[in-house]
C-alpha cells in the first residue's frame, strides 16, 4: 500500500523544520555575511567580493586548501585501502577475528582530546615513544621535535589518523559478510582463486558501500579539527593548517567574522565538489547487480 | 571575570567577602574559564554578541582599545571621587586610558625580570649576573659546558617566557624601549627586534630544553622548578611557587634570586585593570561597588601578600616574601622600563608569534622574515 502524501509529509516536517532551523538558515546568513565585513569594534558594512578576493590572494588559505585536499586524497585513497584490507582479512574469520576488529575500533571510540594527548606523548621530544625507540635502536639519544618541526609536522599529523581505518573496516566488514555464501561457493567451483573471488566478485559487489566509504572518509577531513588545534595548532608556521582551523583563528583570534565566513563558504562549495565528484566515480546511483 | 592561575585564591576570597560585606545589596557571581587565551576567546564572543559581563578584568591582556564602545567611560567617577582618583598610580591610569578617558581601573604593577638560579650558576662557574648580552650568552655558554640547559622557554599561548626574553632584548636600546612602549605598534621592521629575534634564534637551537618548541609556559616553568634549566623570564607572582614543596625541592627557594635582564632592562609598566561593561545606571553603580572594592588598597595589599602580585599603590609595610621585594626595587632602579607585548600588541600579532618561534627556532625564517610576518599580523 502506497503511503499518503499527506502522511508522509506530516512525518518529514519536523526533520525539515529542524533542518531549516539549525543548518539553512545559519548557511544563509554565513553566505550573506561573507559579502560584508564584520569585524569585531567595526561597524557592519557591504563588501562585495573583497573577503573571496582577500582569500584568493592569502597565503594561508592557499596553505590551508591544499593540506586540506591532500588530506582528502590521502583519506580516500590510502585510509579506505588500509580499511577495505583489513574488512577483507577479517572476513576470512581468522581465530581471534573480534579481539582485533575491537582493537581497530579504539582509535575511533575514545575521546578525540584523549588521542591527542596520546599522540602528544607519542611525539613527545623528550622521553616520547617514537624517540625512545630510535634511541633504544641507534643506541645513542634522540630528540626530535616531531610536532614542531616544519620538514616532519605535516606526517606526524597525518599520522594521527591515517593509520586507523576502524570505521571504514566495520563498514566494509559489514558489506563483505552480507554476501550470499551461494556465490562465493559457485565462483569456488568455477576455478576462482582467492585473489580472484576478492577482486572479481566481493570487490564489485561492495561498490557502493566502498563509494561510502570513500566519502565518509574524505569528508571527515573537511572537518578535521580538535586533533590538529590540540597537537600543532596549524604550526610551525602554516604547515598543517587546514581551513576549518583556519576559519576558527580567523573569527575568533582575528575575529574577522565575514572573512571567516567567506571561507566557510568556499569549504561548503569544495565539500560539495568532493562528494559530487565521488558519486560519479563510484556510480553510486548505478546498481550492477 | 578572569581568575588567573597565580590569582585565582584570591579572586575566590576577595568575591566572597565582597559578597558577605554587601550581602541584601550586590551579589556577585563570578564564572571560571581555565586558561588565559581561552577566556580572552569567550570574551570576544560576549562582546560580538553584545553579552560582556559587567566586569571584567583580563589579566594583562589589552582588550580595551578593541572593545571600547562597550566599556563604561569612567572618567565622571573618577571626578565624583578624588580620593579614588588619587589612590591610582599616574602610570596605572595612562596604560588604562584612552583619549583622556579612563576605561579600567588599575590595581597590578607590572613588573617582571628573570630569576635564576644560583647553585647552578655556582657549578657552571659564573659569578656576576650578566650585564650585557654578550655576557649573558657567555653565561650560558659556561652553563651548557656544566652539562646545565640556560634558559626555560616556550612557544605556545603566545611563547610567555620567549617572549619576555625577546621584548628585554628589543629593550635594551633607546629606540627599542620606545618601541616597546608603543601602544599597538603597526611595523615590526626594526633592527632592534631583528636583532632580538636573532637572538631568540640562536637561544632556541642552541639554549633551551628540547621541549620548549611547542611547549607552554607550564612546560617552561615545570623545567626551571625541576632545576633542568638555569634561568626564566617571569614575573614575581611566581615566588610563591618557589617556596611551594608540593612543586619544588624543600631548599630550592634559597637557592633563587632574581636579576634585571642585561643592559638593565626591566619590565616596569602599569597594567590593564578592571572594566565595567554594564548597561544600566543601577548595573553600573553596583559594578562599580564591587570594582573599587576589588582594587582597595586592603586588595592589592593581600594579592600581594598572598599572590605576589605588585599592587599599583604603594604599600610599604607589607609582609612579602623577599625576591618580590628585591624584583620590585630593580624595577625602580631600571636604565630601560619596558610594558609587556600582552599589554601593547595587537591580539593578532601575540597569536602570530607562537606560529612563528617554531619556525624561527628550526631556521624555516629568518629573523627579518620573523620581524616582517608579525608586521603582516598587526595589518
Amino acid at each position: 500500500m502506497k503511503p499518503k502524501k499527506t502522511t508522509l509529509a506530516a512525518f518529514l516536517l519536523p526533520c525539515i523544520l529542524l533542518f531549516l532551523l539549525i543548518y539553512l538558515v545559519p548557511l544563509v546568513l554565513v553566505a550573506v555575511s561573507s559579502f560584508a565585513n564584520w569585524r569585531i569594534g567595526q561597524p557592519l558594512s557591504f563588501a562585495g567580493l573583497s573577503n573571496y578576493v582577500q582569500a584568493f590572494h592569502d597565503k594561508n588559505v592557499r596553505a590551508a586548501v591544499g593540506h586540506t585536499l591532500l588530506w582528502v586524497i590521502a583519506q580516500a585513497t590510502i585510509h579506505v585501502f588500509l580499511g577495505t584490507l583489513l574488512a577483507f582479512i577479517l572476513a576470512k574469520k581468522f581465530r581471534g577475528w573480534k579481539v582485533f576488529r575491537t582493537v581497530c575500533m579504539l582509535p575511533n571510540v575514545i575521546s578525540t582530546a584523549a588521542l591527542a594527548m596520546i599522540l602528544l606523548n607519542v611525539f613527545k621530544t623528550d622521553g616520547g615513544l617514537v624517540n625512545g625507540l630510535i634511541s633504544l635502536l641507534t643506541g645513542s639519544k634522540f630528540e626530535w621535535n616531531w610536532y614542531f618541526n616544519s620538514s616532519t609536522a605535516l606526517p606526524a599529523v597525518t599520522l594521527g589518523w591515517l593509520l586507523y581505518p576502524g570505521m571504514i573496516t566495520i563498514l566494509m566488514l559489514a558489506a563483505i559478510t552480507s554476501i550470499s555464501n551461494d556465490l562465493l561457493e559457485a565462483a569456488r567451483i568455477d576455478g576462482a582463486t582467492s585473489l580472484q573471488i576478492n577482486l572479481r566478485v566481493i570487490l564489485p559487489m561492495v561498490r557502493n558501500t566502498l563509494g561510502t566509504s570513500v566519502i565518509v572518509a574524505a569528508t571527515s577531513m573537511l572537518k578535521e579539527f580538535e586533533l590538529i588545534y590540540l597537537t600543532t595548532n596549524g604550526g610551525p608556521g602554516n604547515a598543517t593548517l587546514n581551513l576549518p582551523l583556519y576559519i576558527y583563528k580567523t573569527a575568533f583570534t582575528e575575529n574577522n567574522y565575514s572573512y571567516s565566513n567567506a571561507m566557510s563558504v568556499l569549504l561548503i562549495l569544495l565539500g560539495v565538489l568532493i562528494v559530487y565528484a565521488i558519486n560519479r566515480l563510484f556510480r553510486m546511483e548505478e546498481s550492477d547487480y | 571575570m578572569c581568575g588567573t592561575a597565580s590569582q585565582t585564591e584570591w579572586a575566590a576570597e576577595r568575591v566572597a567577602t565582597f559578597n558577605e560585606q554587601y550581602a541584601g545589596q550586590y551579589k556577585v557571581v563570578m564564572e571560571e574559564i581555565p586558561g588565559d587565551q581561552n577566556y580572552i576567546d569567550k570574551l570576544k564572543v560576549l562582546y560580538s554578541a553584545d553579552d560582556l559581563p559587567d566586569v571584567i578584568v583580563t589579566g594583562g591582556y589589552n582588550l580595551i582599545d578593541m572593545m571600547q564602545d562597550k566599556l563604561v567611560d569612567l572618567t565622571p567617577y573618577m571626578e565624583e571621587d578624588p580620593e579614588w582618583a588619587d589612590f591610582m598610580s599616574d602610570v596605572g591610569v595612562k596604560v588604562n586610558s584612552r583619549d583622556g578617558k579612563l576605561y579600567a581601573v588599575p590595581y597590578i604593577r607590572q613588573i617582571v625580570g628573570y630569576y635564576y638560579n644560583t647553585e647552578l650558576f655556582e657549578q657552571a662557574g659564573i659569578e656576576s649576573v650578566p650585564a650585557t648580552w654578550d655576557e649573558f650568552f657567555e653565561a650560558c655558554d659556561k652553563l651548557l659546558a656544566a652539562g646545565i640547559t640556560p634558559v626555560s622557554m616556550d612557544t605556545a599561548d603566545s611563547g610567555w617566557c620567549t617572549s619576555l626574553m625577546l621584548g628585554a632584548m628589543v629593550g635594551s636600546t633607546d629606540s627599542g624601549e620606545e618601541f616597546m612602549n608603543t601602544n599597538q605598534p603597526t611595523d615590526y621592521n626594526n633592527q632592534d627586534l631583528i636583532d632580538a629575534a636573532a637572538r631568540i634564534q640562536t637561544m632556541f637551537q642552541k639554549y633551551t630544553t628540547a621541549d620548549a618548541i611547542g611547549g607552554d609556559y607550564a612546560a617552561a616553568a615545570n623545567n626551571f622548578f625541576n632545576e633542568k634549566t638555569a634561568i626564566i623570564a617571569n614575573g614575581p607572582w611566581m615566588v610563591s611557587k618557589f617556596y611551594d614543596t608540593s612543586v619544588v625541592s624543600e631548599d630550592f627557594a634559597d637557592k633563587i634570586a632574581v636579576a634585571a635582564y642585561p643592559e638593565g632592562v626591566m619590565y616596569n609598566s602599569g597594567q590593564i585593570g578592571w572594566s565595567i561593561a554594564s548597561k544600566t545606571p543601577e548595573k553600573i553603580e553596583a559594578s562599580l561597588a564591587f570594582v573599587k572594592f576589588m582594587t582597595s588598597e586592603e586588595s592589592q595589599r593581600l594579592d600581594l601578600e598572598v599572590c605576589s602580585v605588585v599592587p599599583d599603590c604603594t604599600i610599604a609595610d607589607a609582609d612579602v616574601y623577599p625576591l618580590v621585594n628585591e624584583t620590585i626595587a630593580l624595577a625602580d632602579t631600571a636604565e630601560h622600563s619596558i610594558n609587556d607585548y600582552q599589554s601593547l600588541w595587537h591580539a593578532t600579532v601575540v597569536d602570530e608569534v607562537s606560529v612563528q618561534y617554531p619556525l624561527l627556532a628550526d631556521g624555516s625564517i629568518t629573523p627579518e622574515q620573523f620581524a616582517q610576518a608579525l608586521t603582516d599580523a598587526a595589518a
